[in-house]
Protein backbone atom coordinates (compact mmCIF):
# COMPACT_ATOMS: atom_id res chain seq x y z
CA UNK A 1 0.00 0.00 0.00
CA UNK A 2 2.89 2.78 1.00
CA UNK A 3 4.35 1.76 -2.10
CA UNK A 4 1.65 2.56 -4.35
CA UNK A 5 1.19 5.70 -2.16
CA UNK A 6 4.67 6.24 -2.98
CA UNK A 7 4.50 5.80 -6.63
CA UNK A 8 0.97 8.02 -7.03
CA UNK A 9 2.95 10.63 -5.21
CA UNK A 10 5.74 10.58 -7.64
CA UNK A 11 3.97 10.37 -10.79
CA UNK A 12 2.22 12.89 -9.45
CA UNK A 13 5.06 15.15 -8.95
CA UNK A 14 6.66 14.13 -12.38
CA UNK A 15 3.38 14.79 -14.27
CA UNK A 16 3.22 18.39 -15.12
CA UNK A 17 0.99 18.86 -18.45
CA UNK A 18 -0.41 17.22 -21.26
CA UNK A 19 -0.91 17.78 -24.89
CA UNK A 20 -4.78 17.67 -25.94
CA UNK A 21 -5.22 15.19 -28.00
CA UNK A 22 -9.02 14.04 -28.40
CA UNK A 23 -8.98 11.15 -31.22
CA UNK A 24 -7.07 7.93 -31.20
CA UNK A 25 -6.88 7.10 -34.96
CA UNK A 26 -7.00 11.19 -36.64
CA UNK A 27 -3.91 13.25 -35.50
CA UNK A 28 -4.59 17.31 -34.44
CA UNK A 29 -2.38 20.00 -35.95
CA UNK A 30 -1.12 21.10 -32.20
CA UNK A 31 2.73 20.99 -32.15
CA UNK A 32 4.37 20.92 -28.47
CA UNK A 33 6.31 23.76 -27.94
CA UNK A 34 10.32 24.59 -27.60
CA UNK A 35 11.17 21.85 -24.61
CA UNK A 36 7.70 20.61 -23.52
CA UNK A 37 8.20 16.72 -23.40
CA UNK A 38 5.47 14.41 -23.20
CA UNK A 39 5.01 10.41 -23.12
CA UNK A 40 2.13 8.34 -24.78
CA UNK A 41 1.51 4.96 -24.79
CA UNK A 42 -0.97 3.07 -27.37
CA UNK A 43 -2.77 0.15 -27.20
CA UNK A 44 -4.79 -1.34 -29.95
CA UNK A 45 -6.17 -4.39 -29.69
CA UNK A 46 -7.93 -6.19 -33.01
CA UNK A 47 -9.60 -9.09 -33.66
CA UNK A 48 -12.16 -11.22 -36.09
CA UNK A 49 -11.33 -11.97 -39.22
CA UNK A 50 -12.11 -15.07 -41.52
CA UNK A 51 -9.77 -17.13 -39.90
CA UNK A 52 -9.02 -16.99 -36.45
CA UNK A 53 -6.53 -13.71 -35.85
CA UNK A 54 -5.64 -11.68 -33.01
CA UNK A 55 -3.24 -8.86 -32.78
CA UNK A 56 -2.10 -6.52 -30.09
CA UNK A 57 -0.18 -3.58 -30.68
CA UNK A 58 2.01 -1.45 -28.41
CA UNK A 59 3.80 1.45 -28.88
CA UNK A 60 5.64 3.86 -26.28
CA UNK A 61 5.66 7.54 -27.60
CA UNK A 62 8.10 9.94 -26.36
CA UNK A 63 7.58 13.86 -27.47
CA UNK A 64 9.56 16.42 -27.99
CA UNK A 65 8.93 20.32 -28.94
CA UNK A 66 12.09 21.62 -30.72
CA UNK A 67 10.56 24.78 -31.25
CA UNK A 68 9.80 26.81 -34.82
CA UNK A 69 6.35 24.52 -34.64
CA UNK A 70 8.22 21.80 -35.32
CA UNK A 71 7.83 18.23 -32.78
CA UNK A 72 10.09 15.00 -33.24
CA UNK A 73 8.62 11.81 -31.80
CA UNK A 74 10.57 8.56 -31.01
CA UNK A 75 8.67 5.03 -30.39
CA UNK A 76 9.51 1.65 -29.57
CA UNK A 77 6.42 -0.75 -31.39
CA UNK A 78 5.83 -4.27 -29.89
CA UNK A 79 3.54 -6.04 -32.06
CA UNK A 80 1.97 -9.58 -31.45
CA UNK A 81 -0.35 -11.55 -33.90
CA UNK A 82 -1.96 -14.58 -33.41
CA UNK A 83 -3.72 -16.35 -36.48
CA UNK A 84 -4.88 -19.62 -37.59
CA UNK A 85 -2.85 -21.57 -39.93
CA UNK A 86 -2.96 -25.01 -42.31
CA UNK A 87 -0.74 -27.65 -43.52
CA UNK A 88 -3.26 -30.01 -45.53
CA UNK A 89 -5.51 -30.62 -43.07
CA UNK A 90 -3.67 -30.01 -39.84
CA UNK A 91 -4.66 -26.28 -38.34
CA UNK A 92 -2.40 -24.21 -36.34
CA UNK A 93 -1.96 -21.62 -34.58
CA UNK A 94 0.94 -19.00 -35.11
CA UNK A 95 1.80 -16.63 -33.21
CA UNK A 96 4.11 -13.93 -34.32
CA UNK A 97 6.15 -10.90 -32.56
CA UNK A 98 7.75 -8.08 -34.20
CA UNK A 99 9.60 -4.91 -32.94
CA UNK A 100 9.89 -1.87 -34.46
CA UNK A 101 11.61 1.29 -33.67
CA UNK A 102 9.77 4.58 -35.42
CA UNK A 103 10.63 8.35 -35.79
CA UNK A 104 8.14 10.70 -36.85
CA UNK A 105 8.38 14.97 -37.72
CA UNK A 106 5.21 16.98 -37.49
CA UNK A 107 5.38 20.78 -38.72
CA UNK A 108 2.46 22.90 -37.85
CA UNK A 109 1.46 25.34 -40.81
CA UNK A 110 -1.80 26.86 -39.76
CA UNK A 111 -3.25 27.23 -36.09
CA UNK A 112 -7.08 25.45 -35.68
CA UNK A 113 -8.29 28.88 -33.58
CA UNK A 114 -6.19 31.12 -35.30
CA UNK A 115 -6.16 30.68 -38.90
CA UNK A 116 -9.86 29.54 -41.19
CA UNK A 117 -7.99 26.12 -40.59
CA UNK A 118 -5.30 24.20 -38.83
CA UNK A 119 -3.01 22.33 -40.62
CA UNK A 120 0.25 20.15 -39.68
CA UNK A 121 2.25 18.17 -42.26
CA UNK A 122 3.27 14.53 -41.12
CA UNK A 123 6.25 12.31 -41.34
CA UNK A 124 7.04 9.02 -40.03
CA UNK A 125 9.64 5.73 -40.33
CA UNK A 126 9.77 2.66 -38.93
CA UNK A 127 12.81 0.26 -38.63
CA UNK A 128 11.25 -2.86 -38.07
CA UNK A 129 12.58 -6.73 -36.97
CA UNK A 130 10.87 -7.57 -40.23
CA UNK A 131 9.91 -4.80 -42.13
CA UNK A 132 10.34 -1.31 -42.76
CA UNK A 133 7.97 1.76 -43.38
CA UNK A 134 7.53 5.09 -44.43
CA UNK A 135 4.49 7.19 -44.04
CA UNK A 136 3.22 10.36 -44.82
CA UNK A 137 0.08 12.92 -43.37
CA UNK A 138 -1.50 15.87 -44.12
CA UNK A 139 -3.63 16.49 -40.91
CA UNK A 140 -6.39 19.28 -41.10
CA UNK A 141 -8.46 20.49 -37.81
CA UNK A 142 -10.79 22.97 -36.88
CA UNK A 143 -11.76 24.01 -33.62
CA UNK A 144 -15.33 25.66 -33.17
CA UNK A 145 -17.03 26.14 -29.79
CA UNK A 146 -17.35 23.19 -28.69
CA UNK A 147 -16.36 20.63 -31.22
CA UNK A 148 -13.27 19.78 -32.79
CA UNK A 149 -13.23 18.32 -36.08
CA UNK A 150 -10.18 16.78 -38.12
CA UNK A 151 -8.87 15.09 -40.96
CA UNK A 152 -6.20 12.81 -42.34
CA UNK A 153 -4.80 11.86 -45.51
CA UNK A 154 -2.30 9.25 -45.14
CA UNK A 155 0.10 7.65 -47.37
CA UNK A 156 1.80 4.63 -46.23
CA UNK A 157 4.82 2.32 -47.86
CA UNK A 158 5.36 -0.79 -46.30
CA UNK A 159 9.00 -2.59 -47.23
CA UNK A 160 9.26 -6.50 -46.63
CA UNK A 161 12.53 -8.72 -47.34
CA UNK A 162 10.51 -11.28 -50.62
CA UNK A 163 12.12 -14.98 -49.35
CA UNK A 164 11.69 -17.31 -52.32
CA UNK A 165 14.64 -18.56 -53.71
CA UNK A 166 14.47 -16.77 -57.64
CA UNK A 167 13.23 -14.07 -56.41
CA UNK A 168 15.06 -11.63 -53.85
CA UNK A 169 14.13 -7.91 -53.10
CA UNK A 170 11.34 -6.31 -51.53
CA UNK A 171 7.66 -6.41 -51.63
CA UNK A 172 6.03 -3.50 -51.22
CA UNK A 173 2.69 -2.55 -50.31
CA UNK A 174 1.25 0.63 -50.53
CA UNK A 175 -1.84 1.73 -47.88
CA UNK A 176 -4.26 5.17 -48.52
CA UNK A 177 -6.19 6.18 -45.70
CA UNK A 178 -8.75 8.94 -44.94
CA UNK A 179 -9.36 9.88 -41.51
CA UNK A 180 -12.53 11.88 -40.33
CA UNK A 181 -12.95 12.86 -36.83
CA UNK A 182 -15.61 14.83 -34.81
CA UNK A 183 -15.35 15.93 -31.00
CA UNK A 184 -17.84 17.44 -28.58
CA UNK A 185 -16.11 18.38 -25.34
CA UNK A 186 -19.69 18.14 -22.94
CA UNK A 187 -17.20 19.34 -20.27
CA UNK A 188 -13.85 20.60 -19.32
CA UNK A 189 -12.54 17.01 -18.68
CA UNK A 190 -14.77 15.03 -21.18
CA UNK A 191 -15.16 14.72 -24.86
CA UNK A 192 -17.18 12.01 -27.27
CA UNK A 193 -15.93 11.53 -30.25
CA UNK A 194 -16.79 9.95 -33.52
CA UNK A 195 -14.09 8.60 -35.96
CA UNK A 196 -14.16 6.89 -39.13
CA UNK A 197 -11.12 5.76 -40.78
CA UNK A 198 -11.28 4.55 -44.93
CA UNK A 199 -8.62 2.11 -45.40
CA UNK A 200 -7.23 0.85 -48.64
CA UNK A 201 -4.43 -0.98 -49.67
CA UNK A 202 -2.65 -0.84 -53.05
CA UNK A 203 -0.84 -3.63 -54.94
CA UNK A 204 0.49 -3.52 -58.37
CA UNK A 205 -1.21 0.12 -58.96
CA UNK A 206 -4.69 -1.75 -58.26
CA UNK A 207 -6.71 -1.10 -55.17
CA UNK A 208 -6.93 -4.58 -53.53
CA UNK A 209 -8.96 -3.65 -50.28
CA UNK A 210 -10.65 -1.40 -49.10
CA UNK A 211 -12.92 -0.95 -45.73
CA UNK A 212 -14.10 1.47 -43.49
CA UNK A 213 -14.27 1.76 -40.05
CA UNK A 214 -16.47 4.11 -38.24
CA UNK A 215 -16.44 4.21 -34.04
CA UNK A 216 -17.50 6.43 -31.06
CA UNK A 217 -15.05 7.07 -28.02
CA UNK A 218 -14.54 8.93 -24.99
CA UNK A 219 -11.66 11.95 -24.07
CA UNK A 220 -10.45 12.54 -20.77
CA UNK A 221 -8.74 15.30 -19.64
CA UNK A 222 -6.66 16.00 -16.60
CA UNK A 223 -4.54 18.27 -15.35
CA UNK A 224 -1.27 16.79 -17.02
CA UNK A 225 -2.96 13.28 -18.35
CA UNK A 226 -5.16 12.50 -20.97
CA UNK A 227 -7.08 9.04 -22.24
CA UNK A 228 -8.73 8.34 -25.10
CA UNK A 229 -10.40 5.59 -26.20
CA UNK A 230 -12.07 4.42 -29.27
CA UNK A 231 -14.00 1.16 -30.21
CA UNK A 232 -13.56 1.43 -34.33
CA UNK A 233 -16.26 -1.98 -35.83
CA UNK A 234 -15.45 -2.60 -39.51
CA UNK A 235 -18.69 -1.17 -41.16
CA UNK A 236 -18.57 -1.65 -44.98
CA UNK A 237 -15.63 -3.08 -47.56
CA UNK A 238 -15.66 -1.94 -50.80
CA UNK A 239 -13.18 -4.16 -52.50
CA UNK A 240 -11.37 -7.74 -51.55
CA UNK A 241 -14.71 -9.46 -49.57
CA UNK A 242 -15.26 -13.09 -49.10
CA UNK A 243 -18.63 -14.03 -48.90
CA UNK A 244 -19.91 -10.79 -46.46
CA UNK A 245 -19.90 -7.46 -46.82
CA UNK A 246 -17.18 -6.78 -44.60
CA UNK A 247 -13.22 -7.02 -45.92
CA UNK A 248 -12.24 -9.82 -43.20
CA UNK A 249 -8.95 -11.22 -45.28
CA UNK A 250 -7.35 -8.28 -44.78
CA UNK A 251 -9.13 -6.46 -42.12
CA UNK A 252 -10.53 -7.19 -38.69
CA UNK A 253 -14.38 -6.55 -37.35
CA UNK A 254 -13.20 -4.75 -34.51
CA UNK A 255 -10.37 -2.72 -33.56
CA UNK A 256 -9.75 -0.77 -30.05
CA UNK A 257 -7.53 1.34 -29.43
CA UNK A 258 -6.68 2.88 -26.06
CA UNK A 259 -3.79 6.03 -25.84
CA UNK A 260 -2.70 7.69 -22.15
CA UNK A 261 -0.64 10.42 -21.83
CA UNK A 262 1.73 12.21 -19.23
CA UNK A 263 4.47 14.52 -19.41
CA UNK A 264 7.60 13.77 -16.71
CA UNK B 1 -18.26 5.70 -55.34
CA UNK B 2 -18.29 5.92 -51.33
CA UNK B 3 -14.83 7.49 -51.88
CA UNK B 4 -16.02 10.71 -53.26
CA UNK B 5 -19.06 10.92 -51.12
CA UNK B 6 -16.65 10.95 -47.89
CA UNK B 7 -14.17 13.16 -49.65
CA UNK B 8 -16.76 15.48 -50.44
CA UNK B 9 -18.05 15.79 -47.19
CA UNK B 10 -15.03 16.41 -45.65
CA UNK B 11 -13.96 19.69 -48.03
CA UNK B 12 -17.69 20.47 -47.05
CA UNK B 13 -17.40 20.32 -43.20
CA UNK B 14 -13.70 21.76 -43.56
CA UNK B 15 -15.00 24.17 -45.82
CA UNK B 16 -17.93 25.47 -43.70
CA UNK B 17 -15.69 25.20 -40.87
CA UNK B 18 -13.71 28.23 -42.59
CA UNK B 19 -16.09 30.61 -42.61
CA UNK B 20 -16.38 30.18 -39.03
CA UNK B 21 -15.10 33.04 -36.15
CA UNK B 22 -11.42 33.47 -35.84
CA UNK B 23 -9.20 34.91 -33.44
CA UNK B 24 -9.70 38.51 -32.48
CA UNK B 25 -7.66 41.36 -34.72
CA UNK B 26 -6.90 44.31 -32.49
CA UNK B 27 -7.75 47.42 -34.03
CA UNK B 28 -6.58 51.24 -33.51
CA UNK B 29 -9.14 51.68 -31.38
CA UNK B 30 -8.44 49.45 -29.29
CA UNK B 31 -4.11 50.67 -29.20
CA UNK B 32 -6.00 53.94 -27.92
CA UNK B 33 -8.17 52.44 -25.14
CA UNK B 34 -5.05 49.86 -24.67
CA UNK B 35 -2.52 53.12 -24.90
CA UNK B 36 -0.28 51.23 -26.44
CA UNK B 37 0.60 51.05 -30.23
CA UNK B 38 -1.20 48.88 -32.52
CA UNK B 39 1.91 46.66 -33.30
CA UNK B 40 2.10 45.64 -29.25
CA UNK B 41 -1.12 44.44 -29.80
CA UNK B 42 -0.27 42.49 -33.03
CA UNK B 43 2.29 41.13 -31.71
CA UNK B 44 0.84 39.72 -28.18
CA UNK B 45 -1.48 38.39 -30.77
CA UNK B 46 1.25 36.53 -32.75
CA UNK B 47 3.43 35.46 -29.42
CA UNK B 48 -0.17 34.84 -28.29
CA UNK B 49 -0.51 32.13 -31.57
CA UNK B 50 2.94 30.42 -31.23
CA UNK B 51 3.33 30.00 -27.41
CA UNK B 52 -0.24 28.79 -26.08
CA UNK B 53 -1.55 26.59 -28.91
CA UNK B 54 0.77 23.43 -28.28
CA UNK B 55 -0.58 21.87 -25.25
CA UNK B 56 -4.50 23.07 -26.29
CA UNK B 57 -6.63 24.59 -28.84
CA UNK B 58 -6.35 28.10 -28.20
CA UNK B 59 -9.28 29.58 -25.77
CA UNK B 60 -10.84 32.72 -27.59
CA UNK B 61 -9.87 36.16 -25.68
CA UNK B 62 -13.64 36.70 -24.97
CA UNK B 63 -14.06 33.13 -22.59
CA UNK B 64 -12.61 34.59 -20.10
CA UNK B 65 -12.87 37.93 -18.05
CA UNK B 66 -9.42 40.40 -17.78
CA UNK B 67 -9.21 39.24 -13.98
CA UNK B 68 -9.28 35.78 -15.16
CA UNK B 69 -7.04 36.27 -17.85
CA UNK B 70 -4.40 37.70 -15.58
CA UNK B 71 -4.72 34.56 -13.37
CA UNK B 72 -4.54 32.50 -15.88
CA UNK B 73 -1.39 33.94 -17.12
CA UNK B 74 0.03 33.54 -14.06
CA UNK B 75 -0.20 29.76 -14.15
CA UNK B 76 0.49 29.10 -17.77
CA UNK B 77 3.53 31.63 -17.76
CA UNK B 78 4.92 28.36 -15.84
CA UNK B 79 4.26 26.00 -18.72
CA UNK B 80 5.10 27.88 -21.74
CA UNK B 81 8.72 28.86 -19.74
CA UNK B 82 7.61 32.45 -21.92
CA UNK B 83 9.56 35.92 -19.96
CA UNK B 84 7.90 38.63 -18.10
CA UNK B 85 7.46 40.84 -21.25
CA UNK B 86 6.20 38.23 -23.26
CA UNK B 87 3.73 37.69 -20.85
CA UNK B 88 3.08 41.15 -20.60
CA UNK B 89 2.40 41.13 -24.23
CA UNK B 90 -0.20 38.44 -24.42
CA UNK B 91 -2.09 39.57 -21.88
CA UNK B 92 -2.12 42.83 -23.33
CA UNK B 93 -3.38 41.17 -26.56
CA UNK B 94 -5.91 39.22 -24.41
CA UNK B 95 -7.42 41.67 -21.98
CA UNK B 96 -8.38 43.60 -25.51
CA UNK B 97 -11.65 41.72 -26.51
CA UNK B 98 -11.73 39.99 -22.80
CA UNK B 99 -15.08 39.33 -21.61
C1 LIG C 1 2.95 22.99 -21.92
C2 LIG C 1 1.52 22.92 -22.08
C3 LIG C 1 0.74 24.23 -22.05
C4 LIG C 1 1.05 25.41 -22.65
C5 LIG C 1 2.24 25.74 -23.53
C6 LIG C 1 -0.03 26.33 -22.31
N1 LIG C 1 -0.98 25.70 -21.57
FE1 LIG C 1 -2.77 26.47 -20.99
N2 LIG C 1 -3.25 24.71 -20.10
C7 LIG C 1 -2.42 23.60 -20.02
C8 LIG C 1 -3.07 22.57 -19.21
C9 LIG C 1 -2.49 21.21 -18.86
C10 LIG C 1 -4.31 23.12 -18.81
C11 LIG C 1 -5.41 22.48 -17.95
C12 LIG C 1 -5.05 22.28 -16.51
C13 LIG C 1 -4.62 23.48 -15.76
O1 LIG C 1 -5.41 24.43 -15.58
O2 LIG C 1 -3.47 23.48 -15.27
C14 LIG C 1 -4.41 24.43 -19.40
C15 LIG C 1 -5.50 25.27 -19.28
C16 LIG C 1 -5.61 26.50 -19.85
C17 LIG C 1 -6.81 27.33 -19.83
C18 LIG C 1 -8.16 26.94 -19.25
C19 LIG C 1 -8.43 27.58 -17.95
C20 LIG C 1 -7.77 26.91 -16.81
O3 LIG C 1 -7.10 27.59 -16.02
O4 LIG C 1 -7.88 25.67 -16.69
C21 LIG C 1 -6.50 28.50 -20.46
C22 LIG C 1 -7.43 29.67 -20.71
C23 LIG C 1 -5.11 28.42 -20.89
N3 LIG C 1 -4.61 27.17 -20.51
C24 LIG C 1 -4.42 29.44 -21.54
C25 LIG C 1 -3.10 29.34 -21.93
C26 LIG C 1 -2.32 30.44 -22.42
C27 LIG C 1 -2.82 31.88 -22.57
C28 LIG C 1 -1.10 29.96 -22.75
C29 LIG C 1 0.09 30.72 -23.30
C30 LIG C 1 0.66 31.70 -22.43
C31 LIG C 1 -1.11 28.52 -22.45
N4 LIG C 1 -2.33 28.20 -21.94
C32 LIG C 1 -0.06 27.66 -22.71
C33 LIG C 1 -1.21 23.43 -20.64
C34 LIG C 1 -0.54 24.41 -21.37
Amino acid sequence: MKKILLFVFLLNGFIMLAQDRLFTYTYQSTVLNKGNKEIEVWNTYRTGRDDFYNRLDHRTEFEIGLGSKLQTAFYLNLTSKTSSNDVGSVKFYETENEISFSNEWKLKLLDPVANPIGMALYGEYSIGSKEYALEAKIILDKKINKFVVAANAIYELELKPVLEADDSGWEKENKADFNFACAYSFSQKFSLTLENSFKNVIEEGEIKHSALYSGLGLSHMMDNFWLNFTIMPQIKSFKGEYNHSLNLVEFEKVQFRLIFSYVF
Amino acid sequence: MCFRNIVSAVILILGLSACASTLYLPTEQDAVVQNVSLNTLIRGRELYISTCGGCHNLYLPAKYTNQEWILIMGKMQEKTKIDDSQKELITRYLITSAK
